[in-house]
């Protein structure tokens, strides 16, 4: 693996981030900000199957989940940029490797989220927690990313 | 949810001790230093510039400024060299590691703040 990420980040690609004056800080900005909309709108669809927002909530996460899962891609995207700049230090920083597990896990509740939606309906209660989890998992991939810098 | 949300919270702290890098925490502000030494290597990019430069008999690592901003302030990389004599003005690891982070530098006697 450490073999895979000094091959991309010593790539003419790799250097071609590092030497960018527009592209890093692009990313930089445009993952920030792809966060910031991602998490209102994971919220929004949050806080309606806890009851305290639009309701259906069925039909508020029909119309929202297509835009956040758009700008899931952008902030992947963008932070594959910032990534391939440092690849190995990042692959090794422990807050990065703690944030893909839970990044795993956020992804892995909204599988179950789906699914009890269509099995028990959005009022039960396995829909609600997920719910909660939400909320608590894509803070706690944020946080995380964020103390990248700092470990 | 309340073990959740406490393992949420307390989760980062585990990190906090370890090997800081970037953070300004672990740059010791109460410890200016000023070395002038001969750039031993250099790189100028993103997420930020380093060089190495020996001084002392001992190899320290400077820690610069992301690319946009070095380019801003003049310090481009046909200025900031390898071989060019430098003067460099920062904070040294707390953890008495040879690193430090610059404040500014000056080659040529023109000085580059680089906060």
């Amino acid at each position: 693996m450490d073999t895979l990420w000094l091959t991309l980040q010593e790539s003419g690609y790799g250097l071609f981030v590092r030497n960018s004056v527009i592209l890093y800080p692009a990313a930089n900005v445009l993952h920030v900000l792809g966060v910031m909309a991602f998490f209102g709108l994971v919220a929004t669809m949050d806080l309606a199957l806890l009851g305290v927002g639009g309701r259906p909530a069925k039909q508020v996460i029909g119309r929202l989940r297509p835009f956040a899962v758009a700008l899931l891609l952008l902030i992947a995207a963008t932070g594959s940029v910032l990534f391939v700049a440092e690849a190995v230090a990042i692959a090794a920083n422990s807050a990065f490797q703690f944030k893909i597990v839970l990044l795993g896990l956020a992804l892995a509740n909204v599988i179950v989220n789906e699914w009890a939606l269509r099995s028990q309906g959005e009022g039960a209660k396995l829909a609600r927690l997920t719910a909660l989890v939400s909320l608590v998992a894509w803070l706690g991939v944020a946080a995380l990313g964020r103390l990248i810098a700092y470990v | 949810m309340r073990p959740i949300l406490a393992a949420a919270v307390a989760l980062p702290l585990l990190f906090l001790p370890a090997q800081a890098h970037h953070g300004w925490g672990s740059y010791d502000a109460t410890k200016p230093l000023t070395i002038s030494a001969t750039i031993d290597q250099v790189t100028i990019g993103n997420p930020h510039g380093d060089l190495m430069l020996t001084f002392e008999g001992e190899m320290w690592h400077v820690t610069l400024a992301p690319l946009s901003r070095m380019n801003a302030r003049g310090a481009t990389a046909d200025i900031v060299k390898q071989g060019a004599a430098v003067t460099v003005h920062g904070y040294p690891k707390r953890d008495g590691t040879k690193e430090m982070r610059a404040e500014w530098i000056e080659i040529d006697g023109k000085r580059y703040p680089l906060r």
